[in-house]
């Protein structure tokens, strides 16, 4: 009976801890891990190889995500965002100049049709340092894996 | 009598539940890996956090470089690659550091040019100095070397080849062994640097020469980075000597011209066509300069 006991207080506390973890996370339950993205994501790349991937976790009102990506001129680069089933709102990734978001060269949310592109291919032909930007739409809260890759 | 029993119960539960919640966050082999790198003798390098992103990211990886070399019409040369024999030449941490970064950016050469037969060497080459630097765990070296032999499945093990750097350099960055990391992506952009230059001294079309010049931006950080944190000697003696091609870039002038991209979409494929133009201007004979000081600096540093 004590040992009954001392079990169930070892499950409730486990319990709690995995409840706190599951309140943190931006899609409160689903796995924002990003691993199954990653994996679905790799499968799109096509003839592109994979340079880098972003693991994406955002919360709702909150600044998108910037990284700084170089690109080469005469290289293309394809970028996918690859959002989480959970999310209720759509990933969008926009590469700009600066981080600022002076001049944007490109993006997977067209906001005048309000059409999201499953990847944006970017024929690159000026060498520099651009940003790359993830958010959802909306601003709203959720996670996902954003894919960069070349190819020539 | 039975509450204080309760009592004594929970308690005991507490500590089994912390103890359970830590063993599921990191297993024995992390915590004595985390151990050991904490054990590493304190470093003088004090590479921000800001600094180091900064870096990685805004560094061409080795794919793009060999991807313009081989779109310049370049064929493969086994001769540019960094010698796999006497590893025992790189001594401390740090030229273990430079020389894994080195030997990935050959790992990125080779594998664009789909040369797989001569990348199990270089897979061995990175095993021991991985092994030596405590990050061998991000390589499947069994598989990769497997593939590379049987010349079997390019394509994964490039990628591979790809996330376990990757991996790796996230890990490094996460436990603040931010100095092996900045000495990584050097090593890799050295790497990259000598086999264009290299090819240029040969052959300096135009196309080779913008790629000399375009390496501008990457000297300049890593100078910049470097010079930040002289206070540690090894980081002092690399701004020392990457210092006289700093001093030969900024002779270099790059213009660019802004122009908004033009967008199609073809077959559902949303495609962005860059319509900006960029204009390098360089002296007489810098571009010369500038090839025989990065081939130099590479073979003294590296090889």
């Amino acid at each position: 009976m004590k040992i009954k006991t001392f079990f169930y207080y070892v499950i409730i506390f486990i319990g709690i801890g995995g409840l706190l973890s599951v309140i943190s996370s931006p899609l409160g339950g689903s796995d924002c891990s990003g691993d199954a993205e990653y994996a679905s994501g790799l499968g799109k790349l096509g003839a592109y190889k994979l340079i880098k991937d972003y693991r994406i976790e955002q919360k709702k009102g909150a600044e998108p995500q910037a990284y700084m990506v170089s690109l080469k001129a005469g290289l293309k680069y394809r970028f996918l965002p690859v959002n989480n089933p959970g999310n209720k709102s759509k990933m969008i990734m926009s590469i700009y100049m600066n981080k600022n978001k002076g001049m944007m060269l490109a993006t997977s949310f067209n906001p005048a049709s309000k059409k999201h592109y499953p990847s944006i291919d970017f024929n690159c032909r000026t060498t520099g340092t651009f940003y790359l930007f993830f958010e959802m739409e909306g601003g709203d809260k959720g996670c996902g894996v954003g894919m960069f890759s070349v190819s020539n | 009598m039975n509450r204080l029993k309760s009592k004594t119960l929970m308690i005991g539960a507490i500590v089994v539940s912390i103890v359970l919640g830590a063993c599921s966050s990191s297993s024995s082999e992390e915590n004595s890996l985390e151990k050991e790198m904490n054990q590493v003798s304190e470093s003088k390098v004090k590479v921000s956090k800001d600094e180091i992103d900064q870096l990685i990211q805004s560094f061409p990886s080795p794919i793009e470089t060999s991807m313009i070399i081989q779109n310049a019409g370049n064929k493969f040369n086994s001769e540019l690659l960094l010698p796999t024999k006497k590893l025992d030449r790189f001594v401390s941490s740090y030229d273990k550091a430079m020389a894994m970064g080195a030997y990935g950016g050959d790992m990125g050469y080779i594998n664009i040019y789909e040369k797989s037969f001569v990348a199990a060497e270089f897979l061995a080459a990175i095993r021991l100095l991985s092994v030596d630097l405590e990050i061998d765990r991000f390589f499947d070296f069994e598989d990769m070397i497997r593939m590379a032999k049987s010349s079997s499945n390019i394509d994964s093990l490039q990628q591979m080849s790809t996330e376990s750097f990757n991996s790796m350099e996230k890990y490094l960055r996460e436990k603040g062994r931010n100095e092996l990391s900045v000495l990584i992506v050097f090593g890799t952009w050295l790497e990259g640097s000598y086999i264009i230059s290299y090819i240029a001294k040969g052959n300096m079309t135009e196309e080779m020469r913008n790629r000399v010049a375009e390496q501008k931006e990457s000297v300049k950080k890593i100078h910049e980075i470097l010079v930040a944190n002289s206070e540690d000697a090894y980081f002092a003696n690399l701004a020392k000597e990457i210092k006289p091609l700093n001093d030969l870039y900024e002779q270099v002038t790059i213009e660019t011209i802004m122009r908004e991209p033009e967008m199609k979409e073809i077959d559902g494929q949303l495609v962005f066509i860059d319509n900006s133009e960029t204009k390098i201007i360089t002296p007489e004979g810098i571009v010369k300069d500038i090839v025989k000081e990065s081939i130099s600096l590479r073979n003294k540093l590296l090889k």
